[in-house]
């Protein structure tokens, strides 16, 4: 069995890594669907940057879907100001379907001019292309990743009373507003790295499903998030392998395995074994809270 | 937006009808001519006389394999008094949409490629299972599509049988000698350098036709999974062969192909004998745009052998 | 009974004019208050009176549409770190991966600037203010399997450690057993011993005159203010809860708290 190509590796441990690790903190701002609505509005975004200038430059596409992400992450803030009675899911439930569909909408009159692009763009953006994947790619996840780590790291008190108490943080004097800010920046700008590498699906579940898989082992907030991202990381090591060996088994030559949905297979097998494994070794808990009065 | 027109005028009458069936979802019949693919529509339009108008549903550029059938297309094959698509499912789900229209007798619907199908099933190519429909790369070939279009196309407009039936000859012979031109043009490519590689596994009759040796990262269709072993074992043998050079398409993208030469630099090192670089677009799934030298299928053959066998031969 | 805190020392809280309104709704209208230094304060009104509003808007949590805040003599924005305060526990989503050890320092987290580590005296303080709440012995439990009453004391600690004058607590006793509000109770009473002001939300009308000095009737604007003994009565009870009230007051021993203070 031959050995997977490096760039396509280390993208896939890069994605794992930020994606455990925004996924951890997302999970905590019980955010996971917004997280969600900035994959799904990238489309529309990189549709629009498309038609307006032609270009099918990564760099034009990106910057496109980054706009509309950090656009449609805006417009759920501003829809929570105003109505404070949208509890919890619903501002991005609202507008999760709504942006994607524009996507379809804008592609649809599209459809004519959409030279290069067509529908095998798409598809692309849905579930990635990860053999095209170069070492630009890894780099960027790698990068973005290191900038969001170390944010993380070096504010991990903040973020750790932000994302409980958002009123005690700001009694406390932590910079509630900034802190929020910078971690929305970053979700963006690291929805939009993984698109061309992993594809929006498996980004959005791989958002969700790390931190779940990390959940059950830890009750301090480093230990959890460090999971996250190491459980990330090892999804995304395994994951070129695991194409391969697919491929030796099942695949002709010219038709390849899709390594996105194999990202997100694995990423759910994970947290499905996290989440019921103690329950299968141990036996069902008898004392389940230890509540003392 | 609308149909893609071809260039020359319908009467005024029937550009009032087409607009007024644009404009909203008027199931009348027209009484024009629908084509799926650029091909298909330029074999159409130069068999009819200029009066007739044909209409496409895919423009120039637009990668049939992917093409998804809307409500709109439903209501242009309402419109046209006769659809002709191409065949050998290289119209992707729009394939079925056709055979339906065709099987339900709701409107006359001619696949150029059916009778090849048909009867001489043995000069078509299999790829993976599956016919490879790309058969206009090999114009011998695709001359023998002229003559069941041109009965169907008589048929259809019988006031002008003689006319199509001339210009159906005059094309077979037409196409006899671009078949001789491609077959002296990539014969002068030196043999070691007779090799093709591009993005998708289009060219494989022309590569039968003409002697090219073809080799493509995905498969004969666009919306299949490019499998990271394959791009590996093209760069292998790229590196081997020497191959120098690769081909954009002007239907796909070419992050498959930057993959391919990034591959290929990192096995051969950075010795220029060996550096790969992409050179020039062919027009593969779909005949140019105007202005862009392949509005015609003669023209866009000849500018794909100009760009082939001009990067070949001199590496 | 405790003793009356002394009218001429500078409030601990003072708001004049206060108006919050969330859209057209008033929720606090034309508020003037003076709470005295170390007293001990309930404020108490029926459901919607504005009580939670009223403890944002002095914390600065809240932006009032008019009037002027202030903490100890300054703005309320200038009190970092002089005001704690301990919201309902319903307030927070406790499965967060938390120990009550981590809840206790997140009260000491706001003397820091983040590139300092947490030391010995940040430490110290949550040890000792675990203590307090008698969770020394639960540090290393997670927050998602405490109790009620454990969380309530969980976040009674994370105020304590920060060591702050001023405490608003907003209905510590809700949903609360017996012991634990008894244990909350002889802790506020010590603080108070200690100097500090206590202003708390509370719930239970019967128990107000035992536990505090010094009472606020609330609903929506201030019914009345001042020491509970004087405060206290039936007129400003009618005006504050409305004509429905059966409560009698008059009868001592009617709490179970009775002698508490004695």
């Amino acid at each position: 069995m031959t050995s997977p190509d490096g760039a396509v590796l280390c993208a896939c441990i890069g994605a794992g890594l930020l994606y455990g690790l925004l996924g951890s903190i997302t999970h905590l701002r019980r955010q996971s669907l917004r997280g969600d609505v900035l994959a799904h509005a990238a489309w529309p975004g990189v549709l629009v940057a498309f038609a307006i200038t032609g270009e099918r430059s990564p760099l034009v596409l990106a910057l496109g879907a980054f706009v509309f992400s950090v656009g449609f992450g805006l417009v759920i803030t501003w829809l929570e100001r105003l109505f404070p009675r949208l509890k919890g899911d619903g501002a991005p439930a609202l507008l999760l379907s709504g942006s994607f569909a524009l996507g379809s909408v804008l592609w649809s009159l599209m459809q004519r001019h959409l030279e290069g692009l067509g529908q095998a763009g798409l598809k692309s953006f849905l579930l990635g292309q990860a053999a095209a994947v170069q070492w630009l790619d890894a780099w960027t996840l790698l990068g973005v990743f290191s900038a969001a780590g170390l944010f993380v790291f070096f504010l991990r008190r903040d973020i750790a009373g932000i994302l409980f108490d958002r009123d005690q943080a700001f009694l406390l004097g932590q910079p509630v507003l900034a802190v929020e800010w910078v971690l929305d920046l970053l979700l963006a700008l690291g929805v939009v790295c993984g698109l061309q590498v992993v594809g929006m699906v498996v980004l959005s579940a791989l958002l969700v499903a790390l931190p779940l898989a990390a959940m059950p082992h830890t009750s301090r907030f480093g230990t959890f998030v460090l999971l996250s991202t190491l459980l990330g990381a090892l999804v995304g090591l395994i994951t070129p392998w695991m194409v391969i060996l697919l491929e030796s088994t099942f695949g002709h030559p010219g038709r390849g395995v899709p390594t996105g949905p194999i990202f997100v297979l694995l990423a759910t097998l994970v947290a499905m074994a996290s989440l019921f494994g103690p329950r299968i070794f141990s036996g069902p808990r008898t004392d389940t809270s230890g509540i003392q009065p | 937006m609308g149909i893609h027109r071809r260039r020359f005028l319908a009467t005024p009458g029937l550009a009032a009808l087409t607009l007024g069936g644009l404009g909203c979802a008027n199931w009348e019949q027209g009484d024009h001519v629908l084509a799926t693919t650029t091909l298909v529509g330029d074999l159409v339009r130069q068999l009819l006389p200029t009066e007739i108008p044909v209409f496409l549903l895919m423009g120039p550029g637009i990668d049939p394999h992917t093409y998804e059938p809307t409500a709109r297309t439903v209501a242009h094959i309402q419109q046209a008094r006769l659809i002709v698509g191409h065949g050998l499912h290289l119209e992707g789900r729009l394939t079925e949409l056709l055979e339906a229209t065709h099987e339900h007798g709701l409107r006359r619907v001619f696949l150029v490629t059916r009778h090849l199908e048909n009867l001489h099933p043995n000069r078509l190519r299999k790829s993976d299972g599956q016919w490879d429909p790309h058969i206009w790369f090999d114009a011998a070939l695709w001359s023998d599509t002229i003559q069941p279009l041109a009965r169907t196309l008589a048929e259809v407009y019988p006031r002008h049988r003689t006319p199509i039936e001339e210009k159906g000859h005059l094309l077979m012979s037409e196409f006899k000698n671009l078949h001789r031109e491609m077959l002296d043009g990539i014969q002068s490519i030196p043999p070691s350098r007779r090799i093709l590689i591009t993005s998708h596994d289009a060219f494989g009759y022309l590569g039968q036709a003409y002697g090219l040796e073809v080799h493509a990262i995905q498969g004969i269709s666009t919306a299949a999974e490019v499998s990271e072993s394959s791009l590996r074992e093209l760069a292998n043998l790229a590196v081997d062969r020497k191959v120098s050079v690769g081909f954009l398409e002007s239907t796909v993208s070419p992050r498959t192909l930057e993959k391919l030469r990034a591959l290929i630099r990192a096995r051969a090192g950075r010795s220029t004998e060996t550096s790969f670089r992409l050179g020039g677009e062919l027009f593969s799934d779909s005949l140019g745009g105007v202005g862009s030298g392949a509005e015609t299928y003669q023209a866009m053959m000849r500018h794909n052998l100009r760009v082939i066998s001009g990067a070949l031969s001199h590496g | 009974m405790a003793e009356e805190p002394h009218p001429l020392k500078e409030p601990a809280v003072r708001l004049e004019d206060v108006t919050v309104a969330y859209g057209d709704r008033p929720a606090l209208w034309d508020v003037d208050l003076e709470i005295p230094k170390g007293s001990l304060t309930a404020v108490v009104g029926p459901n919607g009176a504005g009580k939670t509003t009223l403890m944002k808007t002095m914390l600065g949590l809240l932006k009032p549409a008019t009037g002027r805040i202030e903490i100890l003599g300054k703005p309320a924005q200038g009190c970092r770190g002089k005001v704690a305060f301990v919201p309902q526990r319903g307030s927070v989503d406790w499965d967060y991966p938390a120990t009550v050890g981590d809840l206790a320092l997140m009260g000491t987290h706001g003397s820091l600037p983040w590139w300092k580590p947490l030391g010995e005296n940040e430490k110290r303080r949550a040890r000792q203010a675990l203590e307090l709440v008698d969770l020394a012995n639960l540090a290393d439990r997670p927050i998602n399997q405490l109790s009620g009453g454990q969380q309530q004391r969980a976040f009674l600690a994370r105020a304590l450690s920060q060591e702050a004058p001023l405490l608003v607590l907003d209905e510590p006793f809700q949903g609360i057993d017996a012991s634990t509000e008894r244990a909350i109770l002889d802790l506020f009473r010590k603080l108070r011993e200690k100097g500090n002001t206590l202003i708390v939300v509370h719930h239970d009308l019967h128990t107000v005159r035992d536990l505090f000095d010094y009472c606020v009737l609330l609903n929506v604007r201030v019914v009345a203010a001042g020491p509970t003994e004087s405060t206290m009565n039936e007129e400003n009870l009618r005006a504050t809860y409305g004509p429905r009230l059966g409560l009698d007051l008059k009868r001592p021993g009617n709490s179970p708290l009775d002698g508490m203070w004695k």
